[in-house]
């Protein structure tokens, strides 16, 4: 049996060391004692590893997974609505319609019936306007339109947020082969190949050609690094939070469930967000896409996008909101009273057309 | 996301804004993003699939009444992982059962250790370990580790001191590195226990 040798002081620290509890002075201090101390080294390399079989064992399973008849249940009980009736639309005849979705947003303000009155009256007008004001939702299926995928040399540059001050070992979920990464990494996200999010945020960056030290810093690569390829021609950062899954690609980013917030900073070419239900091409912009059963929603704060289904299009610009059915409907309407949230890094970025006069424009 | 982020996700934010405007199908986001972990931890915690599924529903339903009072410029996730774990001791309340972290009895823990003869290796061993811990100490190791909360947050959870959290889990964790078996003292788990 190997002896024991008497425990080094500095090993007192270790637990506070691995639970991210120390000062940032004195883990800088422990981390240069640790690489003079092998016996402390070890000790620290034992303790990880039973700090990674109680992490592995406290992992969401399978069974945790949040499935659409659960989170139906919940909202039923908060609706009020009979258990087993969707209350989220996963087919076209089960979606809220516009109508009853603006109707919901006045539920809000039942002080204000008066007003909302003359709103609904003003949106009966509007509604009125007829079908190529809202387009039909009825029809079939749309099957999921797909973009170009780019050779997997090129890449899509990442960060992971930082879940507290001092980078440690996240447990928001997985990236690519299922490696575990670290918040305030950096790194390459390929194109064409598909990541999950699990949890918690990821944001994307793209190019940083424009300027900004502190954006670099952002994301711990200097511009001179970045891979060559198109996904560079992007100037804008993507926040997509979880449960998400999505594919990088030389066009933009395919979507395919969680949401994202696209913040673009300054001049740029189109860039296209695939979802299952229809394509978004942004054209300088700040918005934000949501996958839902059935649908997508997407919410305009400034800019112009371009909405296209494979039997309708449309184009927004300012405050808008829009939703892409599964039946390849389009619907639009104002972004409620309340704005996205502010950007963390406002850039030079393209306010764009922000007027917000044609609330469905055809083209 | 983990409860340590003290960044709201803004598409969080702008889903508790609409429910707060009258939208309560907006709060599905946040029962979409948040089911998944607080699932995981009312089910280790309860060790009851059926009851965990139910707690789980009323967390939610018990986040979307209690909303008003929530400060939307703090993030979602550790606030509804307080109603969580509130609405898992108020049902052990309920039937009866307290959940005390203190005092620490390491003779209570030591009980629930497997035996020598039912040592298994890996993560094996530490589902097993938390599964026969008490709940007090169960609910220490899934505050820290499946809840990524800091020594502070948890003792404010438990309305203990932060000495006492940090020497329990300190304690709890020294006996589940007996079980596991350090590398020099259990060469055989060296191997066997290596996880994927």
């Amino acid at each position: 049996m190997k002896e024991r040798s008497t425990p080094c002081l500095r090993s007192v620290d270790f637990q506070a060391y691995l639970d991210g509890e120390l000062s940032p002075t004195v883990r800088a201090d422990l981390e240069r004692h640790l690489g003079t101390c092998s016996q402390c080294a070890a000790t620290l390399a034992a303790m990880r590893r039973i700090d990674g079989l109680v992490a592995d064992a406290c992992r969401p399973g399978p069974e945790d997974r949040p499935s659409p008849a659960r989170i139906d249940r919940v909202m039923s009980r908060i609706l009020g609505t009979p258990a087993g009736v969707p209350v989220t639309p996963v087919s076209t005849s089960g979606s809220p319609t516009f109508w009853e979705t603006l109707t919901g947003w006045l539920q809000g303000w039942p002080a204000m019936a008066g007003l909302g009155a003359a709103v609904l009256l003003i949106a009966v007008l509007w509604v009125g306007r007829g079908p190529s004001a809202l387009p039909s939702r009825s029809g079939s299926s749309v099957p999921a339109p797909d973009i170009a995928l780019a050779p997997p040399e090129q890449g899509f540059r990442f960060v992971v947020k930082p879940t507290s001050g001092s980078p440690s070992t996240s447990r928001e979920g997985l990236l690519e082969e299922g490696q575990p990464f670290l918040a305030g990494e950096a790194g390459i996200l390929r194109s064409g190949k598909r990541y999950e999010v699990k949890d918690g945020a990821i944001l994307l960056a793209g190019t940083f050609s424009g300027p900004g030290p502190g954006r670099t810093a952002a994301i711990g690569t200097a511009p001179a690094q970045a891979p060559a390829g198109s996904l560079d021609r992007f100037d804008l950062d993507i926040a997509l939070t979880g449960p998400a899954r999505f594919i990088p690609g030389p066009e933009g980013l395919r979507l395919e469930t969680g949401a994202m917030v696209c913040t673009f900073r300054g001049a740029h070419p189109v860039f296209t967000v695939t979802t299952p239900y229809g394509k978004i091409e942004a054209l300088g912009t700040r918005f934000r896409v949501e996958i839902r059963p059935g649908e997508a929603i997407v919410q305009l704060e400034e800019g112009r996008l371009r909405l296209s289904t494979a039997r309708d299009s449309a184009m927004v610009t300012g405050r808008q909101r829009a939703r892409l059915h599964s039946s390849g409907g389009i619907e639009t309407g104002e972004l409620g009273s309340a704005p996205l949230p502010p950007r963390t890094d406002p850039g030079p970025g393209s306010a764009g057309d922000s007027s917000a006069d044609s609330l469905h424009q055809s083209y | 996301m983990t409860d340590r982020q003290n960044v709201p996700v803004p598409a969080e934010q702008e889903a508790i804004q609409m429910v707060r405007r009258g939208r309560k199908d907006a709060f599905r986001l946040l029962v979409e993003n948040h089911w998944e972990r607080i699932h995981n931890l009312l089910r280790r915690f309860l060790k009851d699939p059926d009851l965990a599924e139910d707690l789980c529903q009323e967390a939610f339903l018990q986040a979307f009444t209690s909303l008003d009072t929530f400060d939307e410029t703090r993030p979602f996730g550790p606030w509804m992982s307080r109603v969580a774990v509130n609405t898992a001791l108020m049902h052990r309340r309920k039937t009866g059962r307290q959940v005390v972290v203190t005092p620490y009895d390491e003779n209570e823990i030591r009980q629930w250790l497997p035996g020598p003869g039912e040592r298994v290796v890996g993560a094996m061993i530490v589902d097993e370990f938390l599964a026969r811990l008490p709940e007090s100490f169960r609910l220490l190791f899934l505050m820290r580790y499946a809840l990524d909360l800091s020594y502070e947050e948890m003792a404010d959870f438990l309305s203990e001191p932060v000495g006492t959290v940090k020497g329990n889990l300190y304690r709890a964790r020294e006996l589940l590195k007996q079980a596991v078996g350090e590398p020099e003292s259990r060469p055989q788990l060296v191997a066997e226990g290596a996880t994927p």
